[in-house]
């Protein structure tokens, strides 16, 4: 690995720092609360699916001492659910953005390292890709697998509906890491060390691998981060529409969805998730941001 | 609540019916705010009620709905009208008849002084005339069916022959109807709005004046129609009957529900169809006591694929799933005031009910035990079971609370929610291929008050697919007993028979989950008398009873 540039004195700049802290505080909770859901909703005595208000009281019922946010519309406690629901919204945020990464490094490197044909071509269907309006494009795809509980793969997933959303998000979301993975390519690979490399007759793979991804990881890093956040509003926006996570699986946009009808009467049935998916999204963002302050030499040395 | 009464009439086999749709909200926002009905002067009687939009038609040929139906029933008489509380058959412009003891002949003798509002006395011609009318093609009424009885209407619509064998007038004041086969519910099928009769010199109008001005002999005649706006009817001076309390009736067009809602305390209506939630506590406290609930003939429930795995052939299991769901819960709590638990089928009201039905309480144990009976202890070996049901707030929230009370037992059920399209593709099938939805919620609500209008479409073997037995239930003895209820022409042994035929379907071979009987609730003005809470529903009323009682006039 060839540092171009020692990050560390950045890190001690407030400017940088505060959005990470504050990025990192909230995601940190999201993160916590997703982690150790069950001991939390065992600590508060509700489980998620449980219907908990009283069999005489209509639900939704306002926050209270025994329901710290009220019940949902079926009169389950809504706190319990915005806990487990932290896990479906990062399940789907990094599982996805895992897919990308993995897919979109693979096809930029190749793109970005071989040149030529092979990258006009996989630019091409990046374009494709970025040419479909996303969200509807994952809107169709998942309304052509009607029941993700019985197709091949997904059955085998403990939410084959949350599966099939992170499967769909993750193979839209590599044309914008392949293009970021093959522009830096295309610089570090002119670079001395990439040409020295080459001259001393290290192969292609290990060049790629020992040479020009190490140096490409900084915007990787900040890409995925801000792909996270981008992901989670995507669940939400889809379960939204009622082709996200199935109920009775508590995702916050499915969520928000049944708050709408008591908006006005009740709010806090849709406010507590709606909060909950801003949220996390600002956090991720935050990071995003932070880490891309930090890590890029050319900003760093533009605010010093 | 929108519009309930779209119906939706397809009918092999003699089904008819429709389907309660879901009940969506009426979007957009034209209020009421800055437009004026018309003046009231305070000595007059004057009751105005809320329609959420124009009717579609005002020709009794064409109504389809319930917007439709509350003006002509009110413009317009048939033969024999019901009565809206006891839905018994009333004499109208027929003062009496008999019906032959093979049931097949219909002889009505027409009453003395019935005019039409041009002044006009109505004779058998006009009978003859107004069926003939509903039965030709290029009338092109979706009600037909009500008058296919009748020797010879198929024949006559189809144009092979250029009169109605079963259809005659001896005299003026006589007319005879024969029908191909006995048919019990004929009689109530006639008192249904499109078989009010009309008056030949205005329906035979190339330029169809009579869509926007209807001529009829009912209580109150047409005076005026302002789009979007209102429709003014004026009581009719020689009506057979005497003439009505109300001396003029306003329907007024107001599609929001909140401004419709603020009219009516603002005393712009004397009656609305849509009362605020029993849980708008604000809402409630002004107008709790005006708001008057009862039952409409209509029927919810959760169906079952016969056709395929798992209930195919499995009563224990479809028993289980009945005990395991709490109906109690489900319409006196989480949707209160919307509808009352169902222990059966035929809604109260329909001769036939049984209130003494045991039906299937809420019992988990019960459930459990079935569970095991039927092959899955605690739900094991079940295959994957999804529940569709159409895009709705209501229908979501009913299919996650079965979902979770199905859950206690240990069967996991997924939710399936799809557009209306979608949902009775995969739910009704085809006549000859069984839909793929293993489980549907469904309801559905009577054209006219007889149980045949529900056990027919929805349970005899004839009527698999979309003319209503969705689930494809087949029970010879229910198929038996339905069957001869149809001939039998003697009404306490009719209900008996749909009351053995009931019991057999929901005691002992259930096709669903039993859930609700439909509840309408509707507000009054404490002011208004002689108000009549109708198993009808609350748009297809006749208003001559009513009158305006204001403590200080």
């Amino acid at each position: 690995m060839t540092p171009e540039t020692s990050p560390a004195r950045s890190w001690f700049r407030p400017r940088t720092r505060l959005p990470l802290i504050i990025g990192a505080l909230l995601v940190g909770v999201f993160v916590l609360c997703a982690a150790a859901a069950p001991l939390l909703t065992g600590w508060l005595g509700y489980d998620p699916y449980e219907q908990v208000g009283s069999r005489l009281v209509t639900p939704p019922t306002p926050p209270s001492r025994e329901n710290l946010l009220g019940t949902d519309a079926l009169g389950r406690d809504l706190l319990s659910r915005l806990v487990y629901g932290a896990r479906i919204s990062l399940e789907v945020g990094v599982v996805a953005e895992m897919i990308a990464l993995a897919i979109g490094t693979f096809l930029g490197a190749c793109a970005g390292y071989a040149g030529g044909r092979t990258d006009a071509f996989l630019m091409r269907c990046a374009d494709l890709v970025f040419a479909f309006p996303g969200p509807l494009l994952a809107l169709a795809i998942i309304a052509a697998v009607p029941e993700p509980e019985t197709a091949p793969l997904l059955r085998h997933l403990p939410h084959p509906s949350v599966g099939i959303v992170f499967l769909v998000l993750g193979c839209l979301g590599w044309a914008r890491i392949a293009r970021l993975v093959r522009a830096e390519f295309l610089r570090l690979r002119e670079q001395e060390f990439a040409q020295a490399a080459q001259a001393i007759g290290a192969n292609g793979t290990r060049v790629v691998m020992r040479h020009l991804l190490p140096n490409a990881l900084r915007p990787l890093i900040v890409a995925g981060t801000l792909g996270v956040g981008g992901n989670i509003l995507m669940e939400a926006w889809l379960s939204f529409l009622g082709v996200g996570a199935r109920p009775p699986l508590p995702s916050w946009g499915a969520m928000v969805t049944e708050g709408q009808a008591y908006f006005l009467a009740k709010p806090w049935v849709c406010v507590a998730p709606g909060l909950a998916i801003l949220l996390v999204v600002l956090g991720f963002n935050l990071i995003g941001d932070g880490l891309s302050d930090l890590l890029d030499p050319r900003r760093g040395r533009a605010i010093a | 609540m929108s519009r309930v009464g779209t119906s939706r009439c397809s009918r092999p086999g003699g089904a008819r019916g429709l389907l309660v749709l879901t009940l969506l909200a009426a979007a957009g926002l034209a209020g009421a705010c800055g437009r004026s009905g018309p003046p009231a002067p305070s000595s007059e009687q004057v009751y105005r009620f809320r329609l959420h939009e124009d009717p579609p038609t005002l020709d009794p040929a064409l109504a389809n709905d319930e917007f439709s139906e509350s003006v002509v029933l009110n413009v317009n008489r048939g033969l024999v009208v019901l009565d809206p509380k006891t839905l018994e058959i009333q004499p109208a412009v027929a003062e009496s008849w008999t019906v032959s003891p093979d049931g097949l002949v219909y002889t009505f003798r027409l009453r003395d002084g019935v005019l039409f509002h041009n002044g006009r006395p109505v004779t058998a011609r006009d009978v003859e005339y107004s069926f003939e009318r509903l039965l030709r093609k290029a009338t092109g009424s979706p009600r037909r069916f009500l008058l296919a009885p009748i020797a010879g209407a198929k024949e006559f619509t189809a144009g092979t022959s250029a009169s109605i064998a079963g259809l005659a007038a001896p005299d003026d004041r006589t007319i005879v109807l024969r029908l191909a086969k006995p048919f019990a519910p004929f009689l109530s099928e006639l008192t249904m709005a499109n078989a009010s009769i009309l008056p030949r010199e205005i329906y035979d109008d190339s330029r169809k004046a009579y869509l926007r001005a209807p001529v009829g002999c009912g209580p109150f005649r047409f005076s005026r129609w302002e789009q979007a706006n209102f429709i003014e009817l004026l009581a009719f001076d020689r009506y057979y009957g005497g003439r009505p309390a109300l001396d003029r009736v306003i329907i007024r067009m107001i599609e929001n529900k909140t401004s419709a809602l603020q009219e009516y305390i603002a005393g712009g209506l004397d009656s609305l169809d849509e009362p605020p939630d029993d849980n708008d506590t604000a809402m409630m406290a002004k107008v709790g006591p005006e708001v008057h609930r009862f039952p409409f003939m209509g029927t919810g429930y959760i169906g079952f694929n016969l056709a395929l795995p798992p209930f195919k052939g499995n009563v224990a299991l479809r028993k289980a799933f009945n005990y395991a769901v709490d109906k109690q819960y489900l319409w006196g709590v989480l949707f209160p005031g919307s509808s009352t638990p169902a222990n059966g089928i035929i809604p109260p009201g329909i001769p036939g009910h049984d209130p003494d039905l045991p039906g299937y309480p809420h019992d988990e144990a019960k459930a459990r035990n079935l569970l095991a009976q039927a092959g899955y202890p605690a739900g094991n070996g079940l295959p994957p079971i999804s529940c569709w049901v159409n895009t709705g707030e209501d229908n979501r929230r009913i299919a996650e609370q079965v979902q979770s009370d199905l859950k206690k037992i240990g069967v996991d059920i997924t939710i399936r929610e799809v557009d209306w399209g979608a949902y009775i593709a995969a739910v009704s099938g085809s006549p000859e291929k069984p839909g793929q939805a293993p489980m549907f919620r469904s309801g559905w609500s009577l054209d006219y008050p007889d149980a045949d209008a529900i056990l027919r479409p929805l349970l005899h073997s004839s009527n698999w697919g979309p003319s209503g037995n969705f689930g494809r239930y087949k029970n010879a003895e229910v198929d038996r007993l339905i069957d001869q209820a149809l001939v039998v022409t003697d009404p306490k042994e009719r209900a008996d028979l749909y009351r053995r035929a009931e019991r057999i379907a929901v005691m002992d071979d259930p096709p669903w989950i039993f859930l609700n009987y439909y509840q309408a609730r509707t507000l009054y003005k404490p002011y208004v008398k002689g108000v009549v809470l109708s198993p009808l529903g609350k748009f297809r009323l006749p208003l001559d009873r009513l009158r305006i009682e204001r403590g200080s006039t």
